[in-house]
């Protein structure tokens, strides 16, 4: 009998082998891509150790003192731990509300425009704020909210209205985040939504009109459930994302007067770990971070499976 | 075929693409460390070819055996990274083979850290956090070598000097420092034809005289655009009016001694709640400027020449060059316009000053790595700081970039006609330690002219330089001490915080001090402790 298991399991090797020297030039492009993230995501998971250790880099971590938990102790006993969480889900909060639904919203648009010319000329001047860097694009919004050197109050000047500093203003900040966010992403990521617009069969529509449905409703009825797994999966992720908010844009836009609102939790892990140097707390709060969000990406895919049956696993 | 050759061809560049971009940076700092290599070894068979000269000081060379180490240091333009002659001839000079290891100054910090941790760690390190590299254990102190090997060193040093070069954790010296010996650096500055605009012929020295100014500039279309709103009285930050209050300091932090002789924090100074109540009643009046927080000599120096290129700066506490710089491009656009070095501000009680520049700055460390070769590396910079290597390093090889007249060295053409032609060819190295003469700057700054030939601008520059020379100050150290360093970055940014929102009167100046007070027990008050313990000592 063992023998018998033993022949099954060869032959089944085997034909494993066989099959993939078949495709091996599939398994061959595919490779660099699982080595890279061997490498450059799952190796260095191995040195997340160091959040527990006051780490020194010539004695590794073997040599550096183990603290236990006394690093997320330090972070959870700031007393500006409450603030920095508050700002980081504040700032994701709007900005699902509002960055996440605008590419959704315009590759409804884009699709219901017919010129195809018209249509790609939109297209591929919203892709452009995509290829931006950080720092043009937070050079650019200083330079075009500055009250002295301004084009936005340059022209409620011309108004007759008063000048106004938007960055050195608290209440402005979050604003100022979303509308740039849109701004630079909302033509690209709507790219994912254009193809699963694209993916409905066309047949739907047609019915929907022998039903005397008009093009509010083709889009509501045909459209929008046509792409909701999509946006549902992309919610998810973002979801996953919530305590992570894009540092060199925040840091960048970041200035004494409105940092009560802009210190954000990437901010911090920068500057606790990059700036005082301590790599342990930095890793401590990256940490934490991960696995908060790692918890709430579980529970959106439990709750999404629930209610509409669409999850990631 | 063709596709099976295709994702053989793609899979095969996806893994090299992977892996380049690690061994690129690798690759060049070899070549360069080769170039370096090689330079020597040209130098070193150039001099065995039997110049009589050289064969002269064959006896008094530094070391017998050729001396090796390797030097990481970080690099800004337009100081030349593959080799420059002076280093040629300061290596042939003391028989010793440098590995340079230069990088860009964006990031240099983590570059240290990797390197540190890669394990190939240099026997040198210049411009990284010394307080850091003690705290990881990697570089040694250097207190008993310089005395028994760097006095060289140690004679260009001035009593002043210590507090700026020991470490506050354990007050011993670390690093060696590149030294200027030039105080002037800042000026308070003022729009002469923006004065003239508005009909004020004196030039304004007290507190009152500098608010008439400036709400004339405010209401009186200093710049003549046509526009009344868009003059900007005081531009910059609000830390470069704490001087004209009696609070010396240069920075952010705002380190200081009390009457007591205690080290300190600004805000602890009484004359810090009068600067609060002064700087809350400029702002509402619109005389300082809106993006003080953004702004200004020690928050963002780019951004205020900028506004001050716009044509919309009456007045700023910033960089001497800035008056050349500025009137120069404003004339492109307006003759005459003129930005003008003016003595300090007169605060309200009559105190004024100005920030001298620091003598030191810079730090090269020698590593753990390098404990056999300290002393030899220690022998080294005392030659690059003896008076044959001061004088090669700030003005050249003799006939090359330098002729002597009156028995003093005199910077050639092309070398004296600016910072970046002198530096191209590695005079005025600031990623190494040196000392850079007050002579020399001045011949540099002049251009190799008398004051009487250099253009309008450039002597405004000059004038600038020493306008407010009786009132100069040096700030004081930061002193990282270890509750400093482990707090600094959760204290500060919130005081600079506090400060902003009290001058824009987001709260009133007691709720600022009940706000500071509030800081203290998680941190401040130690950094304020420990700092204080440090400077007793060490003064």
């Amino acid at each position: 009998m063992q023998v018998i298991n033993m022949k099954k399991e060869g032959q089944n090797i085997r034909k494993i082998a066989t099959k993939i020297w078949a495709d091996r030039y599939m398994y061959l492009m595919i490779l660099p891509v699982v080595i890279y993230y061997i490498l450059f995501k799952y190796w260095p998971m191995a040195w997340l150790r160091i959040a527990f250790y006051d780490f020194k880099i010539l004695k590794g971590i073997e040599g550096s003192k183990f603290v236990g938990l006394e690093n997320f102790k330090t972070f959870l006993n700031n007393p500006d731990f409450f603030q920095i969480i508050w700002n980081t889900l504040y700032l994701n909060i709007l900005s699902i509300i509002f960055v996440f639904t605008a590419p959704i919203l315009f590759a409804l648009l884009l699709n219901e425009i017919s010129n195809s010319k018209f249509k790609r000329v939109v297209q591929t001047i919203s892709y452009l704020p995509h290829f931006l860097s950080t720092v043009v694009v937070v050079s650019m919004i200083a330079t075009f909210l500055s009250p002295s050197i301004g084009t936005l109050n340059a022209i409620l000047k011309s108004l007759g209205l008063e000048t106004v500093h938007f960055l050195g203003n608290p209440k402005y900040f979050r604003p100022i985040m979303i509308i740039s966010g849109i701004w630079q992403g909302m033509g690209w990521n709507s790219i994912i939504y254009l193809s699963a617009l694209s993916g409905i069969n066309t047949e739907l529509y047609e019915s929907a009109v022998i039903d005397g449905a008009g093009r509010f409703q083709q889009v509501l009825y045909v459209t929008l459930p046509g792409i909701a797994n999509t946006i549902v999966i992309m919610l998810i992720l973002q979801i996953g994302n919530l305590l992570s908010v894009g540092f060199e844009k925040v840091y960048l836009l970041q200035n004494a007067q409105n940092i009560k609102v802009s210190e954000v939790l990437s901010t911090y892990v920068y500057k606790m770990g990059i700036v005082n140097s301590n790599y342990s707390l930095g890793t401590a709060v990256g940490l934490f971070n991960a696995v908060i969000s790692l918890i709430l990406v579980l529970l959106a895919n439990k709750l999404s499976r629930k209610y509409s049956e669409i999850s990631l696993i | 075929m063709n596709k099976r050759l295709i994702c053989l061809f793609l899979a095969v560049f996806m893994m090299l693409s992977l892996f380049v971009g690690c061994a690129a940076n690798e690759d060049t700092s070899t070549d360069k460390a080769t170039d370096q290599v090689s330079s020597s070894e040209q130098d070193e068979s150039n001099g065995s070819n039997g110049e009589d000269s050289s064969q002269d000081e064959e006896s008094d060379i530094l070391f017998k055996e050729t001396f090796k180490f390797s030097y990481m240091g970080s690099i800004w333009e337009p100081h030349p990274q593959d080799g420059n002659p002076i280093f040629d001839e300061l290596m042939r000079r003391t028989n010793t083979e440098i590995d340079f290891r230069f990088y860009p100054s964006a990031n240099y910090q983590d570059k240290v850290a990797v390197t540190l941790a890669s394990g190939d760690i240099p026997d040198v390190i210049y411009g990284a956090s010394v307080p850091w590299l003690i705290d990881q254990g990697a570089i040694i102190p250097l207190d008993e070598l310089l005395e028994e090997h760097g006095q060289n060193i140690l004679a260009n040093l001035t009593e002043e000097d210590y507090p700026y070069l020991r470490q506050a954790i354990d007050g011993k010296i670390y690093s060696l420092p590149f030294i200027l010996d030039f105080k002037p650096a800042y000026a308070m500055q003022i729009r002469k034809d923006w004065l003239d605009n508005v009909g004020i012929d004196k030039i304004p020295e007290t507190w009152e005289e500098w608010k008439t100014v400036w709400r004339a500039f405010r209401d009186q279309d200093a710049n003549g655009d046509g526009d009344k709103t868009n003059e900007i009285p005081y531009a910059g930050d609000v830390y470069s009016l704490l001087p004209a209050f009696g609070i010396n300091v240069a920075d952010r932090i705002g380190f200081v001694e009390d009457a007591d002789g205690n080290y300190t924090l600004m805000y602890e100074l009484p004359e810090f709640r009068k600067f609060l109540e002064e700087m809350r009643a400029l702002y509402k009046e619109g005389l300082l400027d809106k993006e003080f927080a953004t702004r200004g000599t020690f928050v963002n120096s780019q951004e205020l020449e900028k506004v001050a290129q716009a044509n919309l700066a009456g007045s700023m506490m910033t960089w001497a060059a800035n008056t050349r710089t500025t009137t120069e491009v404003l004339r492109e656009i307006d003759p005459n316009a003129t930005l003008i070095g003016v003595k300090p501000i007169q605060g309200p009680d009559g105190k004024r000053g100005i920030p001298a520049r620091r003598r030191l700055s810079g730090s090269a460390t020698i590593t753990v790595a390098a404990e056999e070769k300290a002393e030899n590396i220690v022998k080294f910079f005392n030659y690059v700081f003896s008076e044959e290597g001061i004088r090669l390093m700030s003005y050249g090889i003799e006939g090359e970039h330098h002729e002597i007249e009156d028995s003093k060295p005199v910077l050639k053409a092309p070398y004296n006609e600016s910072f970046e032609a002198a530096r191209k060819v590695g005079i005025n190295f600031t990623p190494f330690p040196h000392l850079f003469t007050e002579d020399a700057y001045m011949q540099l700054t002049i251009q190799g002219k008398t004051y009487e030939e250099l253009s309008e601008p450039m002597q405004l520059f000059y004038d600038a330089l020493y306008v407010g020379e009786e009132y100069f100050f040096t700030p004081l150290p930061v002193l990282n001490t270890e509750a400093y360093t482990e707090k600094q970055a959760q204290i500060f940014p919130n005081l600079e915080s506090l400060v902003a929102q009290c001058v824009t009167g987001d709260i009133t100046v007691d709720e600022f001090y009940n706000q500071y007070e509030k800081l203290k027990p998680i941190g401040l008050q130690d950094i304020l402790d420990q700092g204080n313990e440090a400077w007793q000592s060490m003064k």
